[in-house]
């Protein structure tokens, strides 16, 4: 860097016979250097107006992308399987009698959990419940793109030909992994959860508050919520899953796990690796956006009264009607000229009246 | 050494003014392979290729393949389509100006202009992302700009040997 380059014929001498036109062709580069910026601009507004225009090209390169990827992936994934390989070995007699242990008591609670569901289902019938249904679209591939700042993308093995369209929700083995983006032929373009975009609506399994998990561009999560109980707070371990709100994501699929608690907003790990996706499932939106047809809206129902003291003429007493103030109501006190905060506040009351009648109102 | 570089042919001509733009696209390339990264961030070597190029090689590096190479780097990492590719060409035209109007080149001097272009880029990224719609927070462009920085020397190394091989082979 810092020595001369020697001379070369790509960079010739400069020779004073040739110098007006290097100065011309200099003024005609940096026109066109300005004409290039002018037109990279153009396309950012392009796109700032109509967002669909990158979204077909973008999807073209993910097929392009997808097989330079699944080669490249291979060392790498291969060094990672080594490694978790060696760690699994190291502990496989405390994780077999763990998972032992575990294994025992998931059998008593899976009797229990089936006698639940059929109750569940019982209940449904019984109110005649209409349980969306979760659709897996394609099963594919996923391999995470580390790109630029910011974005936490993963590029799919299986795109349009697949039924895979934008908006689909991305599930992998551990949980949740994004939703496609763009698709191309034969690949899609998964925003991950940790992606700077990503929101997604959760609710902590343990206490059933509701938030967001927002993704930051970095490794963790934040999860943004309204606090719902004084005495309760979120733990680390707590779990974070779908809440379903929104339509996309069915509910109940594992999200991310606080690791955080103590930070505002807190922070959440995903459970699915961003770098390990492997196999995930591609499905349908969970909730599909609902179709308006015109319809007359729904008759009143007279005989179920809704309120404990049904008023028959329609004014509330509490709330008179400004227009006419002698006639307002059978609960205003029946002694001087009827002054409600409403017309005070109105200026109806031109001339400040004096004795006691005024200041009454003022006690109510 | 390269045989191409030894014939004076037609080829070894064409292969060498493709070198730089190859570089470039190389190092995207490496910098959307799944890699387990800690803070999955890399820093952005074919920024710091655009602007050594651009400096050690101006005429083979030109703004509209800055552009070009910028428009296969959106088109990569997924974003919206035009903002590398107008940062790739500033940072030619920068790149050009600061050329034009220093002569001195220390290690030193030419890192700390690299870690400032590098921050400007990010910083305008992240702006034209927020103009695109996304709400993507500051800290991971502050960080890339960082490695970027960092990564420099190295680069710079590479591209000088780089460099070299190009001026040996024009001889």
């Amino acid at each position: 860097m810092n020595r001369m380059p020697p001379p070369s014929r790509l960079r010739p001498a400069r020779r004073t016979s040739f110098a007006r036109r290097d100065s011309n062709l200099a003024l005609l580069g940096a026109l066109f250097a300005g004409v290039v910026l002018a037109f990279a601009l153009l396309l950012l507004l392009l796109q700032r107006v109509n967002p669909d225009l990158g979204a077909r090209m973008r999807g073209a390169t993910a097929d392009a992308l997808s097989p330079v990827i699944s080669v490249a992936r291979a060392p790498v994934e291969g060094i990672r399987r080594i490694g978790s390989a060696i760690g699994e070995h190291r502990n496989v007699v405390a994780e077999n009698r763990r998972l032992k242990a575990e294994l025992n008591r998931a059998e008593a609670r899976v009797a229990q959990t089936a006698k639940l569901q059929a109750e569940v289902k019982r209940m449904d019938a019984l109110i005649g419940l209409r349980r969306p249904e979760r659709r897996l679209v394609a099963s594919a591939v996923a391999s995470a793109v580390s790109a630029g700042a910011g974005q936490r993308q993963a590029i799919i093995s299986a795109g349009l030909s697949d039924g895979v369209r934008p908006r689909m929700p991305v599930i992998a083995a551990e949980g949740l992994a994004g939703r496609v983006t763009d698709v191309g032929q034969a690949a899609a373009r998964v925003m991950l959860l940790t992606d700077a975009d990503s929101r997604v609506p959760v609710k902590v399994l343990r206490t059933g508050w509701t938030g967001l998990a927002v993704g930051t561009g970095g490794t963790l999560m934040d999860f943004q919520f309204d606090i719902a109980s004084g005495t309760d707070r979120i733990r680390v371990g707590d779990r974070l899953v779908t809440s379903g709100d929104g339509g996309l994501y069915p509910p109940g699929v594992p999200v991310a796990v606080i690791v955080d608690a103590g930070s505002n907003p807190p922070r959440a790990r995903p459970l699915a690796n961003p770098t390990g996706l492997g196999a995930v499932m591609v499905e349908a939106p969970w909730l599909a956006p609902p179709v308006l047809v015109a319809a007359a809206p729904a008759p009143g129902e007279p005989d179920r009264p809704v309120a404990p003291k049904p008023t028959t003429d329609g004014a509330t007493p509490t709330v008179p009607a400004p227009s006419t103030p002698a006639a307002a109501g059978p609960a205003a006190p029946p002694r001087g000229p009827q002054i409600t905060p409403a017309d005070a506040q109105a200026g109806r009351l031109a001339p400040p009246p004096a004795g006691p009648a005024a200041r009454t109102p003022a006690k109510l | 050494m390269a045989d191409f570089a030894r014939r004076p042919g037609e080829r070894g001509e064409t292969v060498r003014r493709l070198v730089p733009a190859g570089t470039v696209f190389l190092s995207l390339l490496l910098m959307a392979l799944p890699l387990p990264l800690a803070w999955g961030v890399m820093p952005h070597v074919a920024l710091l290729f655009v602007a050594l190029w651009a400096s050690i090689q101006p005429r083979l590096m030109p703004a509209w393949a800055a552009f070009l190479l910028g428009l296969f780097a959106d088109l990569l990492f997924g974003g919206p389509i035009g903002i590398w590719a107008f940062l790739f060409a500033a940072t030619v035209v920068g790149v050009r100006l600061i050329e034009a109007s220093t002569e001195r080149h220390t290690l030193l001097f030419d890192w700390v202009l690299a870690g400032l272009l590098a921050l400007l880029a990010h910083l305008l990224a992240w702006q034209l992302l927020g103009f695109m719609g996304s709400s993507a927070p500051l800290t991971p462009f502050l960080a890339q700009a960082a490695l970027t920085t960092l990564a420099y020397p190295p680069v710079a190394a590479l591209a000088a040997r780089i460099q070299l091989r190009l001026a040996v082979s024009a001889d």
